[in-house]
């Protein structure tokens, strides 16, 4: 009787699975928000590359600053980066995640809700980024410039789109989740990952906060955020639109899935470990920089890896590359990653980084991944995209070529002369005479140099924007040409996903991609293992961070022009940081020590020279150091001083006055993060910052100028004297 | 959090991390190469080309 009873049981479960198996479920999938983000990519690229043409000028021709604080190249130049990333290159990726993925996992996106909260709220972040960094509100952290309340909204807009994503593959009509899946999980886990440890800071007020980290600590997470955003935000994400939109584009399927599988784990896990690669010869532990160029140059391996299998993949179907601007659009960006790639790697080596770092060989090498990588898949993404969403042909198809060949044509235009400037600009400041001293000991002859490479370079922006407006119209002849289906109907059959492996019939990493969540983690243990071996012991070793005794605090004066120097973003043009390089120490002086750094939120090292190095701009006697008068003229009239210097004028900056209340909650904050100030510093602060303020008051009245002491120019002069000040012979000798 | 506290206390041993960390790396490069290629050819071939069907009617072997 009981046999009998279990046999039916049995029976019934077989028979409803077999139901299941069968059914074929009708959806549609959610195309509109895939046509919003279609917009918001074309409306923020063109501002992007507008904006980027500014700063480009602006570098050649300083007019172009239009002497007004909010459009210096200080603030000008985040703004362009920031929309480049987040805005043109986010939007585009969010439109090809969202329609891959339906159609990948054969579903609709979860929840319309967070699909759509997801777009505004994004794009609500761009405005405010633009609106905050024009304004001077800046971390002053390159890439994570964005202050806090913004950092809050990116979290949450993140965790939204995390939340759909995981949800979306939780109810897939597809067993096994294709890899392009597997790119945009490990770009979600990847960017919320950095994003919350490196915008861990203290805010002091709505729009002014200080990252708990200082010095080098800020600095190796800084740049192991900075790496990683290359990697997370335009990497990861774009090889998994790679491995979609190639296949359909070249009616192909990829060359090898082994491959692709080898790709993704070797990459996640490797490129975690190479941040500290921006940071060679500098004042960091040498063991990070080893393992920074270790796992770097192993980082050629699995991106190569990935380049071959999109080239393969194109095996016989290169007569339709010739026909496809969509397809000659994706070798450009398969060629630029092999290309950035493999040069990459090779600028983290220690001699070739000596030349590349501070140049604008960086510059070339981003604009390289940026505008061919990047840029390649969108255009070739959107070419294929659009008109299948409208369910049309590509309005023209020779314009679509046209604009290939002239964005190509800029790229080139745009790269090669940077790169011909960064290593001219090197050449020179490496030059000696036979008498053993710098051939070019002033750095502003280094960069008149570069003016001529500036002209071509603006020529090639400007190309690759009259590309940029040819796809414009294109796509928006095409979207008129065809009409979008907001819910495109389809259908297939319901997933019978049973929890128990068969390991008969399914491997280990089939059983744990089958659920999100489980595979989510698997993937955020591969990734954080080398973020945490690098980190972790630099927060905790102390012996990692060297104190000087002779380093003290910043005064409530010297704080507050740092704050200055860092809205006005100076870190894009000047660095702090003399590496342990002869034409170096020969040019600025004492190379930098870690211990120089502890007071430092944030770290102010940069990752160019357009100027010269400031961090010995306080060390009496140094080529560096200026006097109160030097710096107040410099500031209002930089091409007066030096005719070829590409400075903006900051002259309104002589009539801004420093928030004076403030200075105490700085000092309270500071505090917090463990600056020794004495207790009830903060109540005295405001006193000591008029005294000192008065002093230099005082010494430009010498010189026959009349300024009031809370001026802005007055707090960055007293800042600017107290960099490599502490460790000077001359302080040594007031300390003893 | 106290065993990691510990271990990071000083700097004894770093210069491992870079032995380390290839370590690990090779360890779980070896296991997946394996696994990969142990894979069997022609489930890893419908997967591929899977992505190529019609997105808007579907073959039901995706659901296997």
């Amino acid at each position: 009787m009981m046999t009998s009873l279990r046999t039916k049981k049995l029976t019934r479960i077989s028979y409803n699975i077999i139901q299941n198996y069968m059914e074929t479920q009708k959806f549609s999938y959610d195309n509109a928000i895939v046509r919003n983000f279609i917009w918001a990519t074309v409306i923020w690229g063109a501002v992007a590359i507008i904006v980027g043409l500014l700063a480009a000028l602006q570098l050649a021709f300083p007019v172009f600053n239009l002497g007004l604080e909010f459009t210096t190249f200080g603030r000008v130049r985040p703004v362009h980066t920031n929309a480049v990333i987040f805005a043109f290159i986010g939007n585009a990726m969010f439109a090809g995640v969202y329609h891959s993925m339906q159609r990948v996992l054969k579903t609709r996106m979860f929840n319309d809700l967070l699909s759509k909260v997801n777009f505004w709220a994004w794009q609500l972040i761009i405005v405010l980024a633009a609106v905050t960094l024009l304004g001077g509100i800046t971390t002053g952290k390159e890439y994570a410039e964005l202050e806090w309340p913004i950092d809050i909204l990116i979290a949450l807009v993140w965790v939204v789109f995390g939340v759909n994503m995981i949800g979306t593959i939780i109810v897939r009509r597809v067993k096994h989740i294709y890899v392009s899946v597997w790119w945009y999980l490990a770009s979600f886990i990847g960017v919320a990952v950095l994003h919350i440890v490196n915008s861990i800071e203290l805010p002091i007020s709505l729009l002014h906060s200080y990252p708990v980290y200082a010095g080098a600590q800020d600095a190796v997470v800084q740049w192991w955020y900075g790496h990683n955003a290359v990697a997370f935000f335009l990497t990861t994400p774009w090889l998994g639109i790679m491995y979609y939109y190639l296949p359909k584009a070249s009616e192909r399927p990829i060359y090898s899935y082994q491959l692709s599988i080898i790709h993704f784990w070797a990459l996640i896990f490797i490129y975690m470990w190479s941040g500290p690669h921006h940071l060679l010869y500098q004042a960091l532990p040498d063991w990070v920089q080893a393992l920074g160029v270790t796992f770097s140059i192993m980082l050629i391996a699995p991106s190569w890896g990935g380049m071959i299998n999109g080239f393969l993949t194109l095996r016989g179907a290169w007569d339709k590359v010739r026909d496809s601007a969509a397809l000659k659009f994706m070798v450009v960006a398969i060629t630029a990653y092999g290309m950035a790639t493999f040069e990459g790697p090779m600028m983290s080596l220690k001699s070739v980084n000596a030349i590349s770092h501070f140049t604008d060989w960086t510059i070339a090498h981003t604009h390289i991944a940026g505008m061919g990588w990047n840029g390649g898949l969108i255009f070739g993404m959107l070419y294929w995209l659009v008109p299948k969403l409208f369910r049309t042909k590509l309005y023209s198809e020779k314009l679509a070529n046209t604009h290939f060949w002239i964005a190509t044509l800029g790229i080139l235009m745009f790269a090669i002369p940077i790169y011909w400037g960064g290593i001219t600009q090197w050449l020179m400041l490496r030059q000696y005479t036979a008498d053993g001293l710098l051939a070019y000991p002033n750095f502003i002859e280094t960069s008149a140099k570069l003016h001529p490479f500036y002209h071509v370079r603006i020529i090639g922006g400007l190309l690759f924007f009259i590309g940029f407006l040819l796809f414009l119209f294109n796509i928006i002849k095409t979207m008129k040409l065809g009409a979008l289906v907001s819910n495109e109907p389809a259908e297939a059959p319901a997933l019978v996903n049973t929890e128990k492996r068969n390991p008969a019939a399914e491997t280990i990493h089939r059983w744990m991609e089958r659920k999100a969540v489980r595979f989510a983690i698997v993937v955020f243990i591969a990734l954080v293992i080398g973020g945490a071996v690098e980190i972790i012991p630099m927060m905790k070793v102390e012996s990692n961070i060297p104190k000087i005794s002779s380093v003290k605090p910043y005064s409530p004066l010297e704080l507050a022009g740092r704050d200055v120097y860092v809205s006005n973003g100076c870190y894009n043009c000047h660095s702090q940081q003399i590496r342990p390089l002869r034409y170096e120490t020969d040019r600025y002086g004492e190379y930098s020590k870690i211990g120089e750094f502890v007071y430092d939120h944030p770290f102010q090292w940069g990752s160019r020279r357009s100027g010269p190095d400031l961090a010995r701009a306080g060390w009496v006697g140094s080529s560096t150091y200026k006097t109160a008068i030097w710096h107040y003229n410099h500031f209002t009239k930089p091409q007066e001083m030096f005719p070829q210097s590409i400075m903006p004028s900051y002259a309104w900056m002589i009539d801004k006055d420093v928030d004076l209340s403030m200075i105490p909650i700085k000092i309270r904050a500071m505090q917090t993060l463990g600056v020794p100030y004495e207790k009830g510093y903060d109540l005295k602060a405001t006193d000591d910052y008029m005294k000192e303020a008065d002093k230099i008051v005082a010494e430009l009245k010498a010189s026959g100028v009349t300024i009031k002491p809370t001026s802005e120019v007055v707090a960055m002069i007293a800042y600017l004297h107290k960099l490599g000040r502490d460790i000077s012979p001359a302080a040594n000798k007031t300390t003893k | 959090m106290g065993f990691v506290g510990n271990l990071f206390s000083n700097d004894n041993g770093v210069q491992l991390y870079n032995i380390i960390g290839l370590f690990i790396f090779i360890t779980m490069y070896i296991v997946i190469v394996y696994r990969v290629i142990k894979t069997n050819k022609s489930e890893l071939k419908h997967i591929k080309e899977s992505i190529l069907e019609n997105d808007n009617n579907v073959d039901s072997n995706l659901t296997k």
